[in-house]
């Protein structure tokens, strides 16, 4: 047993900085492979769908005839589920949490338009 | 190397009567109740009693397949502890369990549906069972009451037949006694 | 005699003990009864189960508490894995005990620095908790996020732990371990933290098996009773020796958990000195069909 076994701690603790950042005045610092939010690659997405079909919270929307992609980000739990089930794998997750706000919002991403298909030679007029 | 202790887990299935005496015979062993949980299966409840030997590390199940009107006896006199889990399985699946220690009579979590981890359209099935039950057995204690006065008259009318018969046999040997002595009688004239 | 009235204290969520609920029954401001309402952070999560799919129904499972999230995950994991007969790979076993360790140390500095802020040395609460962002820094560097991990998968796991994340994990144990000790000096040998645990709160041998106590509670009180020696994920090839005390009161609860957060940074040792290479997870077919039990 003995008396103020803390002191050793507490003065060596007055002449350190303090441990915590002064967020949001300096930025935060995320280690590499943190899951914060998800990113979306979409000129390879093919609107398969799977995303939405196995969201855990039902997070992603997707459009398959209007060509979009929308993710509620307040919604989303930042568990990658996404990420595995992609079969294009165009999904992937970056550091980086969605930062609070007054009210939800959706973003909104949209394929580029299918590219005009030649015409085929049965429909060059006849003749 | 630490000494790995896995042994298997014990299943056990048993009928619901004998739930009190294979649960003090748990807790005679020095048996840890681990928790107790409950299925809705086939229109049937199916209770896991779960113990743990905190020695051997033997983890062993009673399982306990019942109707879903029929009164299950509550083991907290056994396993003070056993109290959350029993008024959970009364409160989200509508088990009948009597007799628990501290009975929250369906208010232990502030929910608003009743029974809400049974599929829907099963509490007014449980509903009906219980009325059903109810009916078969008052039937059934009516059945017995007629068959014990119809047993009653037959043994009435038994005895009666008894009775007449002997009271013909009496009459009859009687009327024989009364004819031999006419007819001793007769005999003692002509011989005088 | 004045006249009774009911106030409702809650639900309130301190962080360790779950969301509680009290209705204080008042007789001219002495409280007669405390009427507890528990449940809050039931939310239906198994009935939730029937509904998912398997695969998905992990990340549901995790989410059932923030300080043993690994733990829950681990445990439906498992149960899935045993009822498919799937054999885990062991690299993917060995991730999966660092992991569990590393939880621990997690959980038990919280504990250690909540103990410290009920009997109000409240620096002392900073420093513990100062410690253990050290390893919520190891958990989002290896697995994405801080306290839900999400990196199990029925038939193994997702990430890996590459050499240089290996070597700084390593590390970092030695300096936790230096810091620890720091602290530990303080939890048990401080006069004014020993007035305040020793003797206080004694639950006997006899009354802990009553009434049912398990884990560091349980070792506290003279039970000798650690899961992890039934050897489930690679707990069966380390070796270890469960934290015993045999005083049954406060300071014994400080004292086991203490010598369990030296215990885990060895059994992390040991886990990367053992680990071997290969597979991270088993392809799985089909749909689970059965019943188990598990203990984590």
């Amino acid at each position: 047993m003995s008396l103020m076994t803390f002191k050793g701690t507490m003065l060596s603790n007055l002449f350190k900085k303090p441990v915590t950042t002064k967020y949001p005045f300096e930025p935060a610092v995320y280690p590499e492979g943190s899951r914060g939010h998800i990113e979306i690659d979409i000129d390879k997405c093919i609107s398969c769908t799977l995303c939405a079909i196995n969201c855990p919270s039902g997070a992603i929307k997707v459009d398959r005839a209007a060509r979009t992609w929308e993710i509620n980000r307040f919604d989303c739990i930042q568990c990658g589920y996404c990420t595995q089930k992609c079969p294009k794998k165009c999904l992937h997750m970056e550091k980086g949490y969605q930062t609070p706000g007054a009210e939800k919002f959706v973003a909104h991403y949209d394929r580029p338009p299918e590219p005009e298909q030649p015409a085929t030679p049965a429909q060059a007029p006849k003749g | 190397m630490s000494n790995v202790m896995n042994p298997e887990q014990i299943h056990e299935i048993i009928p619901v009567d004998k739930l009190l005496f294979e649960v003090m015979k748990k807790k005679e062993a020095g048996l840890r109740l681990s928790q107790i949980c409950v299925a809705y299966v086939n229109e049937k409840y199916e209770l896991s009693y779960t113990f743990a030997d905190d020695d051997t590390y033997q983890y062993s199940l009673l399982r306990v397949v019942i109707d879903v009107f029929q009164q299950v006896p509550s083991i907290c006199k056994v396993y003070p502890y056993a109290v959350f889990y029993e008024n959970e399985m009364a409160e989200l699946f509508d088990v009948n369990i009597e007799m628990i220690d501290v009975d929250y009579h369906g208010k232990f979590y502030r929910i608003e549906k009743e029974a809400p981890m049974l599929p829907p359209g099963a509490l007014e099935k449980k509903a009906q069972a219980e009325e059903d039950e109810k009916k078969r057995i008052e039937e059934e204690k009516q059945a017995a009451i007629e068959a014990a006065r119809k047993a009653e008259e037959e043994a009435r009318a038994a005895e009666e037949a008894k009775a007449k018969a002997i009271a013909e046999a009496k009459a009859k040997a009687a009327a024989a006694k009364a004819a031999a002595a006419a007819a001793a009688n007769n005999n003692e004239g002509g011989q005088n | 005699m004045g006249k009774k009235s009911v106030v409702p204290f809650g639900p309130q969520h301190p962080v360790l003990p779950e969301p509680l609920h009290l209705d204080l029954v008042i007789e001219d401001e002495v409280v007669e009864e405390a009427i507890p309402s528990i449940g809050f952070i039931h939310r239906g999560l198994e009935g939730l189960a029937e509904k998912r799919d398997f695969n998905e129904m992990m990340y549901i499972a995790e989410r059932t508490c923030g300080i043993c999230s690994f733990g829950h995950g681990l445990g439906y994991v498992e149960a899935v894995e045993h009822i498919m007969n799937v054999q885990v790979p062991d690299r993917a076993r060995y991730l999966r005990t660092i992991w569990s360790e590393l939880e621990r140390l997690h959980s038990h500095l919280l504990w250690l620095g909540l103990a410290a802020d009920a009997f109000g040395f409240e620096s002392l609460f900073y420093e513990a908790w100062r410690i253990r962002e050290k390893v919520l820094d190891i958990h989002e560097m290896t697995c994405g996020g801080r306290l839900i991990f999400s990196v199990n998968k029925v038939g193994g796991v997702l990430r890996d732990i590459n050499a240089d994340q290996q070597k700084f994990i390593l590390d970092q144990m030695n300096v936790l371990e230096k810091e620890i000790k720091n602290i530990a000096k303080v939890f048990l040998e401080d006069y004014s933290v020993q007035s305040r645990s020793k003797g206080i709160g004694v639950l006997t041998t006899k009354q802990a098996h009553e009434l049912g106590a398990v884990g560091p509670f349980a070792r506290a009180c003279g039970i000798k009773n650690d899961i992890r020696l039934t050897g489930y994920c690679a707990y069966g090839e380390l070796d270890f020796e469960p934290i015993v005390s045999n005083d049954c009161d406060c300071y014994a609860r400080l004292e086991v958990r203490i010598k369990e957060l030296f215990q885990s940074i060895d059994l992390v040792r040991q886990a990367f000195a053992k680990i071997p290479a290969g597979e991270l997870e088993t392809k799985v077919a089909g749909f689970p069909k059965g019943e188990y039990f598990v203990r984590i």
